[in-house]
């Protein structure tokens, strides 16, 4: 095991991982699980005898069968590793893992496979293609008691036990230290298009887009831009998604001009929604809201009223980012977000903020404490810290 | 009953007309069955071999109802087995002498039907067909698709994480559903998801999902609904080998195709398939292929033209493509109705459940027909292509003194196998009492103990269906750290079944 600077621990194997726990026992401390970093301003401030425990030396592919639509892999994986060995067989992860290292100005830092999964956030696709926690097949972990164990397999298909991968998809390394992760692959659209739509109030914007998402047409990305364009994006086989352009012009030739951009382009264009690009390179607070769809213009109208900000609505209105300069805000937003069913986490802010407001969206009384009886039963002495959460506090 | 459960707490089984009358005071003397005759309709559910006589049935109408009912369970010490439609194929719903089977059947309306955010809300005692039949005028459908649909509750689906044949396209019910209300063995109720496309926190719904109604009462159920597909068209393809259909199912997905649906039949089961409805099977190969693609005519058409070129290439000797609607119906009637069929060939038989790496299908047949000769029971498979969900059924009769348990020992030789290969026990059925004593093929006694935690989060007295999934009853207490010393664990004292 070699430690590097910061005096983050470095293990290269599930061995080191429990030797670290042990001695994280002895001492009385804890431990931060982290990967390339990346996401590291929203696991809180950690307590100051905690320790990195910097996964990036537990790395590479160790089984990628792409008829059996399988990868299986070390969490320090860099994703663009990840991402360059699944394109050489023309699949991806469809989940579309976003990359926030400009947008949390980690620079360049690289994300990992392991991050993405621990934290649990996914892409545009998600509209279509699910969300990270259904992709994950199966890992392997220690969890914080120092015992390694396994969940899940590496098939589709599985029932065999509790499907504890889901739990590990988005627990922020609190619960276990995930070593090795078998996912979901899928084939790589052949071709793709994007219909946008003139400027307009994003509460019409929205409606229409819902009009195309009733519709059989298969949009796989929806997004209203914060400048008031809509985009919509087809993936397919070209004949097929050339065909469903044709529809979709149709459903809104009503509403003004529409362009039409293709592959390369197309595909930039999501890249940047995915990423929040738009509001990258300001220094505005992010929060990053999820509602259902309809409410979405409802709920930043209403926040609009008490301070200002701007949004970019992605997977069809459900999930909002908001950009805003008062860094007060957590009561007007999550208040906001809470009265139609929603929740927001806070993304970005500056330091001074983060600590009076928890990153990860409250939870209520009931699923607090059924939460800290789980995080117990994984990790009873807290050796790896509560990340984003904060289930004893309740703003 | 050669299973072996939980033995029965005498002191619950001596107060059951105390129990009875309290579950009546709660219910409001409307929906308790505590007289044997008519407590008979739920001593099993889908999986017949095993029956048992619960202590009571309540059938209550409200969460509130629910929640009252589970407190004073928990109270007095007495166990409860959730119960939906009954289709369970594991035993997931088989009760307990001394536990008090709590049926959904009441719980069957439609709450919201929210087209704007594309999710209906449901009550779990209704059937999964009955979702898509309420949105089906406006053009929706909901996804998952166990053959049971007709029958089967959406409650039910969500504590088996049921699949269907449409899986690789769509997911499985955890991959549909939103939320839920659950109530826990302590009568709280909590919300789990609701309408957004994540959840804050730990993700309590995709544990709850699968969970075997282990962890609690669902009461209320979301899930998304789908604009249904323009068109769906299928193709039916006929191999000389088992080897050379299951070299075209990798070719398919190698090929970026990912088909709405993808179904295999051996020999066997396609005989009885045609035999029983005459839908135009190739009788002279060894196994058939379903292949569909939905969505856009453009799309059918593109995807059946590739499919029907990657199978000539690999041998096909039989391919037919649907040109109505009609004749798509008629290629998946045989598939449909393959369970009935083969039920047709022998009194009885053995529904099997593994997954498997696609690749390794024929190998796995192979090995199957080996073990077949050995049992002297005849096997029939069909196989959920797309994603490795393999059923074989086993022929046997159970009038026959030994054939049952020599169906069991060859159906868990099975099981071993799909193991060794890469797969798992269970793709759709669960595990419930079926495949509990096999969960240490797949699990160490560290990987089993982080589960049963789990439970005992949500249960820590363990009431709720225990004697399912585990092959241990531990008691939460004790799963503090599991010791394992040469393969012995620390409490030999413990019950093991």
């Amino acid at each position: 095991m070699e430690t590097g600077t910061r005096e983050a621990i470095r293990p290269g194997n599930a061995d080191d991982i429990q030797a670290a726990l042990a001695e994280a026992d002895a001492a009385g401390t804890s431990l931060r699980v982290t990967g390339g970093g990346t996401r590291r301003s929203l696991t809180g401030s950690a307590a100051a005898s905690a320790r990195e425990l910097d996964l990036s030396a537990i790395s590479g592919i160790t089984n990628y069968e792409p008829e059996e639509l399988v990868l299986s892999l070390r969490a320090g994986t860099p994703l663009r590793d990840v991402e360059a060995a699944l394109a050489e067989r023309g699949q991806m992860l469809a989940f579309d893992p976003p990359d926030y290292a400009a947008l949390l100005g980690a620079g360049a830092a690289r994300t990992t496979i392991g991050g993405i999964v621990g934290s649990g956030f996914a892409g545009s696709r998600r509209l279509s293609a699910g969300n990270v926690r259904d992709h994950v097949l199966g890992f392997d972990a220690v969890s914080g008691r120092g015992e390694k164990f396994r969940a899940g397999g590496r098939v589709i298909k599985n029932v065999t036990g509790y499907d504890l991968a889901k739990l590990m998809v988005g627990s922020w390394g609190t619960l276990a230290v995930v070593t090795d992760l078998s996912l979901r692959v899928l084939p790589r659209p052949q071709y793709e298009a994007t219909l946008l739509v003139e400027p307009g109030d994003a509460s019409v914007a929205l409606a229409g887009i819902r009009t195309a998402l009733a519709s059989p047409l298969e949009v796989s990305c929806a997004a209203c831009l914060p400048d008031g364009r809509s985009a919509i994006r087809l993936e397919g086989f070209r004949a097929s998604v050339e065909e469903r352009q044709r529809q979709i012009i149709r459903m809104f030739e009503s509403r003004g001009s529409l362009r039409a951009i293709e592959e390369a382009e197309s595909a930039a264009l999501w890249r940047d929604i995915r990423d929040v690009a738009v509001f990258a390179s300001d220094a505005r607070v992010v929060w990053r809201v999820s509602l259902p769809s309809q409410s979405a213009a409802t709920v930043v109208a209403a926040i609009a009223k008490s301070a200002a900000c701007s949004a970019l609505y992605d997977w069809g209105g459900s999930l909002v980012w908001l950009a805003m300069q008062d860094d007060a805000s957590a009561d007007l937003v999550r208040g906001e977000a809470s009265k139609f069913g929603g929740h927001a986490w806070l993304m970005r802010a500056p330091a001074t903020a983060r600590e009076q407001v928890v990153t990860a969206p409250p939870l209520d009384a009931g699923t607090t404490a059924l939460s800290r009886r789980i995080k117990s039963g994984f990790d009873p002495q807290n050796r790896l810290g509560d990340g984003p959460f904060a289930f004893g506090k309740n703003r | 009953m050669s299973l072996r459960m939980p033995l029965p707490d005498p002191a619950v089984l001596s107060a059951r007309a105390e129990i009875i009358k309290g579950l009546r005071r709660i219910l409001e003397n409307d929906g308790v069955i505590g007289d044997d005759e008519s407590l008979v309709a739920y001593e099993s559910d889908g999986l017949t071999a095993y029956r048992q006589l619960p202590l009571a049935v309540a059938l209550p109408r409200t969460t509130g109802q629910v929640a009252r009912i589970l407190r004073f369970c928990k109270e007095r010490g007495v166990k409860v087995v959730a119960r939906g439609a009954g289709t369970s194929l594991s035993g997931g719903a088989l009760p307990l002498a001394d536990g008090v089977i709590l049926g959904l059947s009441r719980f069957n309306r439609i709450l919201d039907i929210d087209l704007e955010n594309r999710v209906v809300v449901a009550q779990p005692g209704v059937t999964n067909l009955g979702i898509t039949e309420a949105v089906k005028k406006h053009g929706f459908y909901y996804a998952p698709d166990p053959s049971s649909q007709i029958a089967c509750s959406i409650g039910g689906n969500v504590a088996e994480n049921s699949g269907g044949v449409h899986c690789l396209k769509y997911g499985l019910t955890t991959n549909n559903v939103l939320g839920v209300e659950l109530v826990t063995m302590d009568g709280e109720i909590l919300r789990l998801g609701g309408k957004t496309l994540d959840a804050p926190g730990y993700d309590l719904l995709g544990i709850v999902n699968g969970s075997e109604g282990m962890l609690g009462v669902i009461t209320e159920v979301t899930v998304r609904i789908l604009p249904r597909p323009q068109h769906a068209r299928a193709a039916l393809l006929g191999f000389p080998s088992v080897e050379s259909a299951g070299q075209c199912v990798a070719d398919i997905i190698g090929g970026g195709i990912v088909p709405a649906g993808m179904e295999m039949m051996d020999r066997l089961a396609t005989l009885a398939a045609e035999e029983f409805l005459h839908v135009g099977y190739p009788l002279d190969v060894e196994a058939v292929l379903i292949v569909e693609a939905d969505g856009i005519d453009a799309e059918c058409d593109h995807v059946l033209s590739l499919v029907n070129d990657i199978a000539t290439k690999n041998g096909a000797v039989f391919s037919r493509l649907s040109n109505s609607e009609d004749e798509r119906l008629r290629f998946w009637a045989g598939r449909k109705s393959a369970f009935p069929a083969v039920g047709r060939l022998s009194p009885d038989y053995y529904c099997m459940d593994g997954t498997i790496p696609r690749g390794r299908l024929a190998y796995v047949l192979q090995r199957m027909n080996e073990m077949s000769e050995r049992y002297g029971l005849r096997v029939a498979n069909v196989f959920h292509a797309g994603d490795g969900n393999l059923h074989p059924l086993i022929l046997y009769n159970a009038n026959e003194p030994g054939q049952l348990e020599r169906a069991e020992a060859f159906g868990a030789e099975i099981l071993r196998l799909c193991v060794e290969v890469g797969g798992v026990l269970t793709g759709e059925h669960g595990v419930g009492v079926e495949k509990r004593d096999l969960m240490p093929e797949m699990f160490s006694e560290i990987d089993l103990a982080q589960q049963m935690r789990v439970k005992c989060a949500f249960d820590p007295d363990g009431l709720l269906n225990p004697g399912k999934v585990f092959p241990h009853l531990h008691r939460c207490a004790e799963l503090g750290r599991v010791h394992v010393h040469a393969g012995r664990v620390a409490h030999p004292e413990l019950p093991r079944f």
